[in-house]
């Protein structure tokens, strides 16, 4: 009963996706163009920590703009409507898997674009797709609730961006540091500890987004 | 009045650690040591030593000198004190034994013994030498006055340690405090739940800002620089930034209530990314705070047995005062709501 409400509301937000193409086709642009505009302004990224940052924080504002919407998006009537027929706790597992699937796949195509155009000097290609995975996973979980809190409070991008990076600071810098490893070519207990980090702030915030969240939701 | 009976606490302890923290001397030490010649094992040479806190002349009579090098000690065959605190060692020829770098120690009855780690460095490459090794008579090392410890580049600063350490301890149990509030606000949703976690909150962010005052100011005289890059400073200034957002994200919602339940889940939120900044990603990087690279906490070797009473009196006193700060200004806002 409970998975089949999840399935129905991820079909929906992938139709809703469908049907406004112009929402995701938006995220792919805003990266493309920001990593267009990293390359006209550094030319050739040399150092392997600016290179690996850069392509964080061009992450980071990706994440941020494409998960705002994420509640803001829903009209009035839309919420009134999902309030009456669906458990809050399966909308928000709901739209926190949609994001994951968004975000990670953005991570992948945007390392793709960002390989492509500055270049891509990591020694161990397989460790720094999973951390871009990880990393990406891990900030749409967190990002997920911080719209829903956002959305609360004005709906305004600026708030999102307030809220979310401080928070999610750890999860931003577990990421950075082992993509790092990987750009650098090292494993060891460093990179899986960095590894089994990032797995569980994922975790923790899923958690306690699925505790906190009937509270938020109830107006 | 019983029921106050905290509020007295806090204040006697607090009196207690600011009277100590400033009144207790600091123990004698040397500050700095220098030697007439660079070449130790071609002719005598004076050390020219500076003490702090020393009572060379008073303990004139039992004052001995010795370097140290590969635990075999060279006394001074002559010890020339100019005044409480100036003295000049004489030595004889001496070469060191493979390590160029020789410690000074001094001692006597009053001032117990002084230690200066490396003192001395030489030019010298003998690997073999170190002639005339003697026997300083020390009779106990215990130092026999109540004092703070003599530490190298720390000094008189180490004082800082009951003013700047208790700020952290204050703004997370001020914190801690919010969060058990906005737990009581999310089961019964009862507003003054909330206020007293808004209030709370704005106190604990004074003491961070106290803290990070305190903390650079003692960066600067210690680690040269009043900000420096490092996992517990940046884990800090996140959190006040997540904090401050907080008030933020409450001036951005009209509803009472709706902004009562929001904030009181963003709180939580911030919460716990807290402890994972403070409490974990230091352990997982290297740091300059004392007890770094690993524990983010104090080691026995940090917190000498003088100062220990004093800083746990700190400690709880500063706590026990912060809360109650916030409790008065909650009561202040009751009032003022109540007459509008």
């Amino acid at each position: 009963m409970w998975t089949r409400q999840i399935g129905k509301l991820v079909k929906r937000e992938l139709l809703n996706e469908t049907r406004q193409q112009y929402a995701v086709f938006g995220i792919i642009l805003f990266v493309v163009s920001t990593i267009f505009i990293a390359r006209f302004s550094f030319k050739a990224v040399k150092e392997i920590p600016t290179w690996n940052a850069l392509f964080w924080i061009i992450m980071l504002f990706a994440a941020v703009t494409g998960i705002a919407r994420s509640f803001a998006q829903e009209s009035r009537g839309k919420l009134l409507y999902l309030y009456t027929v669906a458990d809050p706790r399966a909308l928000l597992v709901a739209k926190m898997i949609y994001n994951n699937i968004l975000l990670v796949a953005l991570g992948l195509a945007g390392i793709a674009i960002y390989g492509f155009l500055i270049g891509f000097p990591a020694q161990n290609v397989g460790l720094y797709i999973l951390a871009v995975v990880l990393g990406c996973s891990a900030l749409a979980s967190g990002f997920t609730m911080i719209s829903a809190i956002a959305s609360k409070g004005g709906n305004n991008f600026a708030l999102m961006a307030i809220l979310g990076f401080p928070v999610l600071l750890p999860v931003l810098m577990a990421g950075i540091r082992l993509s790092k490893f990987a750009a650098d070519g090292l494993t060891g207990d460093g990179a899986w500890q960095y590894a089994g980090l990032l797995i569980a702030l994922n975790v923790a915030v899923s958690a306690l987004a699925y505790l906190l969240f009937p509270y938020l939701w109830r107006d | 009045m019983l029921r106050n009976w905290w509020k007295f606490l806090g204040v006697l302890l607090l009196a207690y650690s600011i009277y100590a923290g400033l009144a207790t001397p600091l123990a004698p030490g040397i500050i700095s040591a220098k030697s007439s010649a660079t070449y130790t094992s071609d002719s005598t040479f004076t050390v020219t030593v500076f003490g702090y806190n020393t009572r060379f002349q008073t303990e004139q009579s039992g004052l001995q000198a010795w370097l140290m090098n590969n635990d075999k000690p060279v006394c001074a065959t002559r010890v020339e004190v100019i005044d409480e605190t100036h003295a000049i060692l004489h030595f004889p020829p001496v070469a060191p034994i493979k390590d160029p770098l020789f410690t000074l120690k001094m001692h006597s009855a009053g001032d117990g013994l002084l230690v200066m780690e490396n003192a001395i460095w030489t030019a010298d490459t003998v690997t073999a030498g170190l002639t005339q090794v003697c026997q300083p008579k020390v009779a106990s090392e215990d130092q026999n006055y109540h004092a703070y410890p003599f530490r190298y580049i720390l000094y008189e600063s180490i004082r800082n340690l009951f003013l700047h350490v208790p700020m952290w301890f204050a703004m997370i149990a001020l914190l801690s405090w919010s969060l058990y509030n906005n737990f009581k606000y999310l089961r019964g949703f009862n507003i003054n739940y909330d206020h007293r976690a808004h209030e709370s909150v704005k106190v604990a962010l004074v003491f961070g800002m106290l803290g990070l005052i305190t903390g650079s100011l003692w960066a600067r005289s210690t680690w040269g620089a009043w900000w420096v890059d490092d996992t517990k400073l940046n884990g800090t200034a996140i959190t006040m930034l997540s904090y401050l957002a907080y008030l933020v994200l409450r001036n951005s919602i009209e509803d009472e209530q709706k902004r009562a339940r929001v904030s009181a889940i963003y709180s939580i939120f911030a919460y716990v990314m807290m402890l994972v900044l403070i409490g974990l990603l230091p352990r997982l990087n290297d740091s300059l705070h004392p007890g770094n690279g690993g524990n983010p906490a104090f080691s026995n070797y940090d917190l000498d047995n003088t100062m220990r009473p004093v800083f746990y009196a700190a400690v709880l006193g500063w706590i026990i005062v912060g809360i109650w700060i916030s409790g008065i200004r909650y009561r202040m806002r009751k009032l003022k709501e109540a007459h509008t």
